[in-house]
């Protein structure tokens, strides 16, 4: 029975991996239910609760190697075992102790989880959101009776930046939803004690604002998916899940993407009036622009990256019929819509309006909803119609052409304030043969997943677009060669993990790469070529695999 | 009770993280045969079946704790009188005594070293089994 001894070192030593990795979400709990507590007004119950975490923590931490943690939970141990059955305090001396402790304990936590291995960019991210809880990691809770699918999906949801907890039962949810709920609820139906949909009515009638949720299910059944809307689920999918379209719901309910406000240029001849229409656009949320004299239109568009024009029709030295036209003659505001807003009633005129390149005809006087509704389904179709114009429809990301043109500008600018770059080019080894082999279809969500891996785990400031097929392009922003080699080669490894949905069976893709770092003046063609061709020696070498060239 | 060859462990103990360091080092560093049970009801529901030489006993579970657990064991014909060991975070004196009065050989303090652990159920098999 008796294993070998490097053996038994090497598995305690993953045991105290997953301990670690685990450390953040138990502090979390106790952070949580510390909080919960004090709002609770001091329930004897929930103190048991804070007290047994606590405990849990002492008796495991020294035992993994961290004898700091037991310590800190110790003392939390300690005061809190004082406190059962007393009156609380009322000179809140108690919670100021509690919360130092807990300070005490996040700083140890954090100490445990420097041992990680490295993560390169993300490690800093890791701590950033543990020096700030609750801040930016998105919690999901699976409840899944299945417990090895469930860790299959969790593991995957994690490498979408998801956190997730796993419920075999729909008692331990209902137990863990006591306490703040996560940003949203993956749901199987049928659950070994109970049904879920029923459990997501119960959820979405006791929590104030709700948790969204999503069904996962083999369920197909019309009757199901009726439940399943009427339990306020915002998406429902079908077992064996396609880990691509999953995260795509999850982002959307849990608005991973934060909007940018709608910018409107408003545009009346009466200051008072156009002061009161951007006031009322304001108070939505909008960004507003006035102007009160037609002809300095142009002046007033400048930088604003105008998303929607709303503009009286009767207006000296221009109307509003010829402002359209002026505008619509320009490439650049072809599409942005433009709202009238005039007492005119007569259905003619309006639709001479119409004629002119002008989207929509209000009528004043206008209720301040009225407007808003109006001004918002406008400008969010035109931002639409924009996205699909700049963007690759499949994944979303940035296309052929937009990338290439961004490319220039923001080579450019780095040159300029000598900041090193790195520019990748990824393509999806054997991409052919997996589509001949699985069909097309499961060959689109291999380019799917892959972006989205991209989307997820690279910064806002880099450039990341779909250069071809299976080609992607993407432009790091202050990384030199050696950072950008170790990012891409951990996003290569997560990647190879990942499996893929055919109709019969699940497989697994890779990608090579090439990177080019940039170390002097160079232009975006002759550095896209250098990326391109270390990326073709890459596939030469074997295929995945990362091959940094300096530029 | 005779001294025999310490071979079959139960161990009792409600977190996860725990069950299975103390199952990996019991194990694979003391070769036992060891059963995992997460609390004391399951303990009394599995311990007749597997009919354990010894019984570790977490002190601090919710529900049914740890005394109140060997209290039901020993109802059982099966674990009247197998050796059972606390183990807790508690280490006073005191306390140690109290858990001896209840009918434990002794007491593990927590947190445990996964290195030593086998070691030191082992010795103290051998002192309960010189006493006996």
């Amino acid at each position: 029975m008796a294993t070998r001894p490097e053996n038994f070192h090497e598995q305690l030593l993953a045991l105290r991996q997953e301990y670690i990795r685990r450390l953040p979400e138990k502090l979390g709990e106790i952070e949580a239910e510390w909080a919960d507590l004090l709002r609770a007004n001091w329930d004897a119950e929930k103190l048991r609760t804070v007290h047994r975490r606590a405990h849990s923590l002492v008796g495991s931490g020294a035992t993994f190697g961290f004898p700091s943690l037991s310590d800190s939970a110790r003392t939390i141990e300690q005061v809190l075992k004082e406190l059962t059955d007393q009156p609380r305090p009322d000179d809140g001396s108690i919670e100021n102790r509690i919360d130092e402790l807990l300070m005490e304990l996040r700083k140890a936590v954090i100490q445990a989880s420097r041992e990680l291995p490295a993560l390169s960019q993300e490690e800093d991210t890791d701590l950033d959101v543990l020096a700030t809880p609750t801040s930016r990691t998105r919690m999901v809770y699976l409840v899944e009776g299945d417990e090895i699918p469930a860790r299959d999906l969790a593991l995957q949801l994690r490498d979408f930046g998801y956190e997730v907890r796993i419920f075999n039962t729909l008692k331990s949810l209902r137990e863990a939803l006591k306490f703040p709920p996560p940003n949203a609820i993956i749901m199987d139906i049928l659950m070994p004690d109970g049904d879920g949909i029923s459990a997501l009515a119960d959820i979405s009638r006791d929590t104030a604002e709700g948790v969204p949720a999503l069904v996962v299910t083999v369920l197909t059944d019309f009757e199901a998916r009726l439940r399943a809307v009427r339990a306020g689920a915002g998406a429902y999918l079908l077992k064996p899940v396609d880990i691509g379209e999953l995260v795509d719901k999850l982002d959307h309910l849990t608005g991973n993407k934060p909007a940018d406000p709608f910018r409107v240029l408003v545009i009346d001849d009466s200051t008072v009036l156009t002061e009161y229409y951007a006031l009322i656009l304001r108070h939505a949320g909008m960004l507003t622009r006035t102007c009160q004299d037609p002809t300095q239109v142009m002046t007033a568009l400048e930088d604003f990256n105008v998303d929607l024009i709303l503009t009286d029709v009767y207006m000296p030295g221009c109307d509003g019929f010829e402002l359209a036209a002026v505008l619509r003659q320009q490439d650049t505001y072809r599409s942005v819509p433009i709202v009238f807003l005039s007492t005119e009633m007569d259905l003619d005129k309006q639709l001479t309006a119409l004629g002119t390149g002008a989207d929509e005809f209000l009528t004043k006087p206008i209720t301040p909803h009225h407007l808003i509704s109006a001004v918002t389904s406008r400008a969010t179709r035109a931002r639409l119609l924009r996205e699909l114009m700049l963007h690759d429809s499949l994944t979303g990301l940035l296309n052929h052409s937009t990338v290439k043109e961004r490319l220039v500008k923001e080579l450019a600018q780095a040159m300029r304030h000598h900041v090193p770059v790195s520019l990748a080019m990824i393509d999806i080894d054997h991409f052919k043969s997996i589509n001949d082999r699985y069909g097309h279809l499961a060959g689109d969500r291999v380019i799917k997943s892959l972006a989205r891996l991209l989307q997820q785990r690279l910064r806002q400031s880099d450039l990341i677009g779909r250069y071809g097929g299976e080609e992607f392009l993407i432009l790091l922003y202050d990384t030199t060669g050696q950072k950008a080699q170790t990012l891409m080669d951990k996003l290569r490894g997560d990647f190879s993990e990942l499996k893929h949905q055919a109709s019969e069976e699940l497989f697994r893709a890779t990608f090579s790469c090439g990177i080019a770092a940039v170390s002097r003046e160079i232009k975006a063609p002759a550095l896209t070529d250098i990326a391109d061709r270390a990326l073709y020696q890459a596939k030469h070498n074997g295929r995945n695999q990362v091959l940094l060239v300096n530029a | 009770m005779t001294s025999r060859a310490l071979k079959r462990i139960l161990y009792v103990e409600d977190e996860t993280d725990i069950q299975t360091v103390a199952k990996l080092a019991l194990e694979s560093v003391g070769g036992f045969e060891v059963e995992i049970c997460n609390s004391g009801t399951n303990a009394l529901k599995r311990a007749p079946a597997f009919a354990p030489d010894l019984i570790l006993l977490d002190v601090m579970m919710p529900d049914m704790d740890g005394p109140a657990t060997l209290t039901a064991l020993r109802a059982l014909p099966g674990t009247a009188d197998t050796a059972v060991i606390f183990m807790t975070a508690k280490v006073q004196n005191s306390e140690v005594e109290n858990y001896k009065k209840l009918g434990a050989i002794d007491v593990i303090p927590k947190p445990f070293d996964p290195m030593t652990l086998a070691q030191t159920v082992r010795e103290i098999w051998a002192r309960h089994g010189d006493k006996t």
